[in-house]
């Protein structure tokens, strides 16, 4: 499914998707929240979207699994391992598995992330998609999707900082 | 298929046969690092490519000879023949003998090229030669040589 | 002598400058960087021996960086396959560029050659400082210098000259 198609399909029902993700979720920024992230998981399948004789109500299911799913993991907290209590000092002669062992540490560190804020991180800085882009897959504005980027880079680096001290 | 082999292998041949150190193989100084390379006492380092990747160099050849007190007067042969057309951008001589030098050779297909040579005093002397090729500008690549601590 | 300004000796144009690196990361961290100044910054944060103050950055570019998926690219079938094709014969040049010296890094100590590029620094760093112990002037900034490059090192015989006139 292209681009554009993907914009004309599957954007206009956003409210009709956020509407029943409140109904799961309650709160409104978690309903939100849930949109986005059901939008991107939805662009990143649009090659198999014109599969669907009818991608609106393909679209109402993934969001009420996605928000069962949110609901079942929303108490489950999980502390990083403490083996991940490494020093990443610039002359340890093991600089090579230090390097490693920090790119897994980030890794991690990024799958605890919320969910929208995973997303977005990653195609920014992985994928490299600008911003208005994201903005526009995501039906939301510019500034909200970089606040978002703002806080998941600050708290990978934070929870780096203090599993690398 | 068959036809895009043929290609590709004539061009790996035609890639494999320019890698030598480019640049080098006219000059005198080769015969520095070849002469010298192996020796006792000599210490040489060659880096090209992604090692360089922090200084906008594309390559650098250095050797540090001791105890082969003859190895400057080799060198300031070759260099006379190596600065033929090239700009001589210093030279420090004490007791008729050129102890340092350096060299801006004529640029080849874009990439500029110097030569810096350096013969300490003390007993016995050791002497530096450093081979650079870069893509920048002359001038910049000189002055960042040069800068003055 | 400032120990600090060994890190921008070689001030080189391409590359940014510790303060403007700082600056980046600022902005960086408000999610207001551009790919290209995200390309720099990735540039800055690859060399070594930068400050440990710059840990959670390195690892997270060196993650983010490393695993980038273009997603957004989607190729009919036969350009696919064309891509393959393409792909495997870059590579193979690649490699044989390679072998053939394109990316080099060896020393040679009394006619033995070393490959361990740590080795190699540590060589040339050994080898610099018995030339320039003749050198006072050079000698008193070596000492500041404990992992600086070859390249520098190297150059820093030169250095002692007097400025270009």
């Amino acid at each position: 499914m292209s681009q554009e198609r993907f914009k004309a399909e599957v954007l206009p029902i956003r409210e009709k998707l956020f509407h029943l993700a409140q109904k799961y979720l309650e709160d409104e920024q978690d309903a939100e929240d849930a949109v986005q992230e059901v939008l991107l998981k939805l662009w990143h399948t649009r090659e198999s979207l014109s599969n669907y004789d009818n991608v609106a109500a393909f679209a109402t299911t993934v969001t009420k699994n996605h928000c069962l799913d949110r609901l079942k993991t929303k108490n489950r907290t999980e502390p990083l391992d403490d083996s991940y209590n490494i020093r990443a000092g610039t002359d340890n002669p093991y600089l090579q598995l230090e390097r490693k062992n920090s790119e897994e540490l980030v890794r991690k560190i990024i799958e605890k992330l919320p969910d929208l804020q995973q997303a977005i991180i990653r195609m920014k800085d992985m994928e490299e998609y600008e911003i208005e882009e994201i903005a526009e897959i995501t039906g939301t504005k510019v500034e909200a999707v970089r606040v978002n980027l703002s806080r998941a880079r600050k708290k990978v680096r934070d929870e780096y900082l203090k599993w690398t001290n | 298929m068959k036809t895009a082999k043929k290609y590709s292998l004539l061009l790996l041949l035609t890639i494999w046969s320019s890698t030598t150190l480019m640049g080098q193989s006219d000059l005198e100084i080769r015969k520095v690092f070849e002469e010298y390379g192996n020796r006792k006492g000599v210490v040489m380092v060659e880096l090209k490519g992604k090692m360089l990747d922090d200084y906008d160099f594309t390559a650098f050849k250095s050797i540090v000879i001791s105890n082969q007190p003859e190895a400057g007067d080799f060198i300031r042969k070759c260099l006379t023949k190596d600065e033929a057309g090239a700009k001589k951008v210093k030279q420090v001589v004490s007791s008729g003998k050129a102890t340092s030098i350096i060299l801006q050779l004529a640029p080849k297909e874009d990439t500029n090229r110097l030569i810096l040579f350096n013969e300490s005093s003390g007993n016995p002397p050791k002497i530096t030669l450093i081979y650079i090729e870069s893509d920048e500008n002359a001038d910049d690549v000189l002055k960042l040589v040069l800068k003055k601590k | 002598m400032n120990k600090n300004k060994y890190y921008m000796k070689l001030y080189i144009p391409k590359k940014i400058s510790i303060s403007e690196a700082d600056r980046l990361i600022e902005k960086y961290y408000d999610g207001l960087t551009t790919v290209e100044e995200e390309q720099k910054l990735h540039k800055f944060l690859i060399q070594r021996n930068l400050p440990d103050k710059y840990r959670a950055e390195q690892a997270m570019f060196g993650y983010l960086k490393a695993d980038k998926k273009k997603s957004k690219i989607l190729l009919p079938t036969y350009l696919q396959r064309v891509a393959v094709v393409a792909i495997i014969f870059t590579t193979a040049f690649t490699i044989q560029t390679l072998v053939a010296g394109q990316n080099t890094a060896y020393a040679i100590i009394d006619g033995k050659k070393i490959t361990n590029k740590a080795d190699i620094e540590n060589i040339a760093m050994n080898s610099l400082r018995e030339i320039t112990s003749t050198n006072n002037e050079v000698e008193e900034g070596l000492n500041a210098i404990n992992n600086t490059k070859i390249v520098e090192q190297q150059l820093e015989v030169f250095n002692s000259m007097d400025d270009l006139k």
